[in-house]
């Protein structure tokens, strides 16, 4: 171990000189590392974000149950308890049709508060909070065929195709990333490889003065891990500073206060030390594949 | 020291390159082992090496059964063995002096004793003035005597030489055996293959002689007979 540490300075050298010789294929390797990355912090950024979203959006997904004006007190009564026997339903909240009224003034302006009183064309209704949003479109059906109800309805179809659109997202780019980290195991894995075949002599005749194994391998080692590092800090600045300045214009939200951005501290930074992670894995598992393939000594 | 009990070798293509071959070979000898081409001298050399495993037999090297030897541990077993081959093998990028240097680094010794080592083994080999210039600058006798600088560099109990002198010309030769003598008298078991007759029969050490596999002649008085 002390020996290890010993060498340290003369084994990053000899990594550093490797990187310089292959320069074109360490600079290619990196490059698609760094690619990866972006590509990779892109999609995380987006998916954490959309799943924020996602937690809200479903958090005002609510079945508004327009009750008929006919009924009496005790049919309303009956219907509410109907509703919270009603599968998969969470809670049932009773809003008369003023207190609606208010709700729509106070979103959308003092223009409505015309129909303040008797002119109100608004229903008595029924908030409707469920226990598990998928099940939103049926349970739906099924209250707006009940006796009293004049209609039932839930935010808008836009909304329930966007939560699902949110979720394919985040499946295909996490595959899409999976694919491009493959990739640049296999690119690192050949620049290693590259090395290892011009260093070949070198490596017989340390194995003949008894160099110890990792001796020889963990120069490859560091340089894809130094690949992997370098191409990861393009990623990285971009994710803290690029995030920052888009948070910041935006002003903390995209578009609407439905869609909350996350704050960039420590969320880039968190970003950052995932991707440096990612990177300094990659190339580790890359040159650990080539070394073990070309290094392998059988006597 | 060197001891071969029964050691067979046959290759994945069927050849046998060693038949029960015994040996043994005390602390400090020089010993030559000749044989034509195909007789198992560079099988033996492998063996010793830790570079090939025998089939059967036993082979022990300062007591360290080096066929069972661990992959991890052969390594450190050859920092007891210097190796000399015919062809060299310097790097060519680096001078004679880091190119003996080399050798102690991948050891992990510090830079001042390096220095200090570099400086002995230049000294006993004779290339003090030629430190500085790169391999190819320098003739077959001298590369094969930074070679040799190489492989005792870090003060191996037994020096391997596979046909050390097999590049060289007759005087070459003489310069080459002289200082493997050299380096014997200090204390160093000394194992050369080689196919030089003249030199066998000048320099008359203990001759092991190989054909086929086995150990046809091994000659104490040494000289060459013909088989």
């Amino acid at each position: 171990m002390l020996l290890f540490f010993k060498c340290l300075p003369r084994l990053f050298r000899q990594a550093n000189k490797d990187m310089r010789r292959h320069f074109a294929l360490t600079f290619s390797s990196i490059l698609v590392i760094g690619i990866a990355l972006l590509i990779s912090m892109l999609m995380i950024v987006l998916a954490w974000n959309v799943s924020g979203f996602t937690k809200n959006i479903e958090e005002q997904l609510v079945i508004q149950v327009s009750i008929n004006p006919t009924m009496s007190e005790e049919d309303i009564q009956s219907l509410e308890a109907e509703l919270k026997d009603t599968k998969g339903v969470d809670t049932v909240r009773f809003s008369n049709k003023d207190e609606e009224l208010d709700q729509l003034i106070e979103d959308y302006g003092d223009t409505f508060e015309q129909y303040a009183g008797d002119k109100n064309p608004l229903y008595d209704v029924f908030i409707i909070e469920l226990s598990d949003n998928t099940q939103i479109d049926s349970i739906t059906d099924k209250i707006s065929k009940m006796d009293g109800v004049v209609e039932a309805t839930y935010g808008t179809g836009a909304v329930n195709t966007m939560v699902h659109l949110f979720a394919s997202l985040r499946y295909g780019g996490l595959i899409f990333i999976v694919a491009l980290i493959f990739l640049s195991i296999f690119l690192i894995r050949n620049t290693i490889k590259m090395t290892i075949q011009v260093r070949k002599d070198e490596i017989r005749i340390m194995r003949q003065v008894g160099a110890a194994n990792w001796y020889i391998t963990f120069p490859f080692m560091l340089q894809g891990m130094l690949s992997g590092f370098i191409g990861a800090l393009g990623p990285c600045l971009l994710c803290v500073f690029g995030y920052t300045a888009l948070y910041q214009s935006f002003g903390g939200m995209f578009m609407s206060d439905m869609f909350v951005l996350i704050k960039p501290f420590p969320f880039t930074l968190i970003i950052s030390a995932i991707l440096l992670a990612i990177g300094v894995f990659v190339g580790m598992i890359g040159s650990y594949l080539a070394s073990r393939k070309y290094l392998r000594w059988t006597r | 020291m060197i001891e071969l009990k029964n050691v067979t070798k046959s290759y994945p293509n069927g050849v046998h390159a060693l038949n029960r071959v015994s040996l043994a070979i005390e602390d400090g000898e020089f010993i030559y082992i000749i044989g034509p081409t195909g007789s198992g001298k560079s099988t033996i050399i492998k063996i010793l090496n830790g570079e090939e495993v025998p089939d059967s037999g036993l082979v022990l090297v300062d007591g360290v059964d080096v066929g069972s030897l661990k992959h991890r541990k052969v390594p450190y077993y050859r920092r007891n063995i210097g190796c000399v081959f015919q062809d060299y093998r310097l790097l060519p990028t680096l001078t004679v002096q880091e190119n003996i240097a080399f050798a102690l680094e991948v050891l992990g010794i510090s830079k001042k004793e390096i220095r200090s080592r570099v400086d002995e083994v230049l000294e006993l080999v004779d290339l003090k003035n030629k430190a500085r210039a790169y391999p190819n600058e320098l003739s077959g006798g001298q590369q094969q005597r930074v070679t040799i600088g190489r492989a005792i560099a870090n003060n191996p109990k037994l020096l391997i030489a596979d046909e050390p002198t097999g590049n060289l010309d007759p005087e070459k030769s003489l310069e080459i055996i002289a200082l493997l003598e050299k380096i014997n008298q200090l204390g160093t078991t000394v194992l050369m293959v080689t196919h030089d007759i003249v030199l066998v029969e000048k320099f008359k050490k203990r001759t092991v002689t190989l054909d086929q596999g086995y150990v046809v002649k091994d000659s104490k008085k040494g000289g060459y007979i013909s088989l």
